[in-house]
């Protein structure tokens, strides 16, 4: 069989890593975007606090930031498991430690839109009489998500391919896929190749859907 | 004489202590139709005392009064959030920064006062934005996003969303910023018609003499944060009284102003 073959006849098990991969990506995405929303919040929230306040909010996500995602992945699969006494799929941990990935970085990011939002747009809310809570849910709000999606876009790009990190902890995605057939088949340089055009196909499409989509909002011009 | 019911907005000894500026005991009226200048050199306060009156700096001192209450200030009492946002809604401010929310296009940026403000079915706002877009010769732009209008329509637009709202009283800060004279003085006197075509009383901050003598009935000149000198705008631009009015005369070219007095240059250095 040539190595063409070989993957044509892999395609089923490709298709299966691309759906693991897309549902762990996406469900972190969400969740992580959500939480970190709140996070990001909070954290902002605590900005003017006491120094000891600021510290204690910022440990964990400071810590989670400067750590390697495979050792969280490794640590969350191998080692969790140990102290509470029952083993975690690979699917939930994945999720659970790119949700938290995503879940700092949109805390950055909302942190930084908050901080930046422009000050004569929200004036203006309140000189024609809006409510506090009108001006943030109205004005506010649009406008940072506007400032933010860039970022929150090239974020989503980048956990997708952090995602072939989880073939660390068997967790059957794309990368894990594509080496159970290079183990079988030794095909390393084509099935690699396949991998490269499956993650093109999926980022390139994405990235234009993102730069049409900021340029609309006027955001990137 | 205008009967007393006629003021929109009247105001008496207003001060506001601040760490750089102090406004100290201005009064001023501002009757229906009518537009009031504030004249000044910048840092003089005169942009501080407009968001003073539409309370974005509260004043510690004096008093106000609008169509719907008396405000006392004292220094002390703190301003309810709902007294805060009606008032807003009659006397409102229209910054000097482009400031139109760029996630809405024009007409909706126009519409969002009446619809989400004053609750109005869509309709009715619709109408309002009609009418505004028209009158403010805006309605080429009116589906437009607000990063691709010049500069003066988005000024334009600005003042359109606050006069969506049927305020009493729009207090704008230098309007004129921005624009060539001739563009400044067109786009100066549609504001004014749509101003007095719906009674709507208009405070113009500027330090350009030109705009206050073309827009104006009364004009009060700021120096170092108190009113220096009062009057009708022909006079006080004509036979200014104070050095400062002098100044700002002479810098702008005082001999453009009908029969201004020729002022040494003396005068307008020594200031």
């Amino acid at each position: 069989m040539t190595p063409f073959q070989i993957l044509v006849s892999a395609t089923p098990a490709f298709l299966h890593g691309l759906r693991v991969s897309m549902t762990v990506w996406l469900l972190a995405c969400l969740f992580g975007t959500l939480l970190g929303i709140i996070s990001g919040w909070l954290l902002y929230r605590v900005r003017r606090r006491s120094l000891i306040m600021r510290m204690a909010a910022n440990l964990i996500p400071e810590l989670l930031k400067s750590l390697p995602v495979l050792v969280l992945l490794i640590w969350c699969h191998y080692l969790l498991p140990f102290y509470i006494g029952w083993s975690i799929k690979p699917e939930v941990t994945a999720v659970v430690v790119f949700t938290l990935v995503v879940m700092i970085a949109v805390g950055e990011i909302v942190q930084s839109a908050i901080a930046n939002l422009p000050r004569g747009e929200i004036e203006a809310g309140h000189a024609i009489g809006l409510s506090a809570i009108d001006v943030g849910r109205l004005i506010a709000m649009p406008l940072a998500f506007r400032a933010a999606s860039p970022a929150l876009i090239l974020l989503y790009i980048d956990v997708l391919k952090l995602s072939t990190l989880a073939s660390a902890i068997a967790l059957e995605e794309l990368l894990h896929v594509t080496d159970t057939v290079i183990a079988k088949n030794y095909v390393a340089v084509p099935a690699y190749t396949a991998l490269a055009i499956v993650f093109i196909a999926l980022i390139l499409p994405l990235n234009w859907v993102a730069k049409t989509y900021a340029q609309r909002l006027g955001v990137m011009r | 004489m205008n009967p007393p019911n006629d003021f929109l907005l009247r105001v008496s000894g207003l001060t506001a202590r601040m760490p750089y500026l102090t406004i100290r005991s201005v009064s001023l009226d501002v009757v229906r139709g009518q537009a009031v200048g504030i004249m000044g050199a910048s840092g003089s306060g005169k942009s501080t005392l407009l968001r003073m009156l539409a309370l974005f700096i509260k004043p510690t001192g004096g008093w106000m009064s609008t169509r719907e209450r008396v405000w006392e200030f004292d220094g002390s009492s703190s301003i309810a959030p709902n007294a805060l946002t009606a008032h807003r809604r009659r006397v409102v401010y229209v910054s000097q920064a482009n400031t139109l929310w760029p996630h809405l296009t024009l007409r909706e940026n126009i519409e969002f006062g009446p619809r989400r403000v004053l609750h109005l079915r869509h309709d009715e706002s619709h109408a309002r934005a009609d009418m505004l877009l028209h009158a403010l010769d805006l309605h080429h732009v009116a589906a437009s996003r607000t990063w691709t209008v010049s500069g003066g329509e988005a000024r334009r637009g600005a003042v359109a969303r606050a006069l969506a709202l049927e305020p009493d009283v729009i207090l704008l800060d230098e309007p004129e910023t921005g624009l060539d004279p001739i563009r400044a003085a067109r786009q100066m006197d549609l504001i004014l018609t749509t101003c007095e075509r719906a009674g709507t009383g208009a405070v113009i901050v500027s330090h350009n003499p030109s705009t206050i003598l073309r827009a104006t009935t009364v004009t009060h000149v700021v120096h170092a944060g108190g009113v220096v000198e009062s009057g009708p705008t022909k006079t006080v631009l004509n036979c200014p009284g104070h050095p400062e009015t002098q100044a700002l005369l002479a810098a702008a070219g005082a001999g453009v102003f009908g029969s201004a007095p020729v002022i040494r240059k003396e005068t307008y250095e020594a200031s």
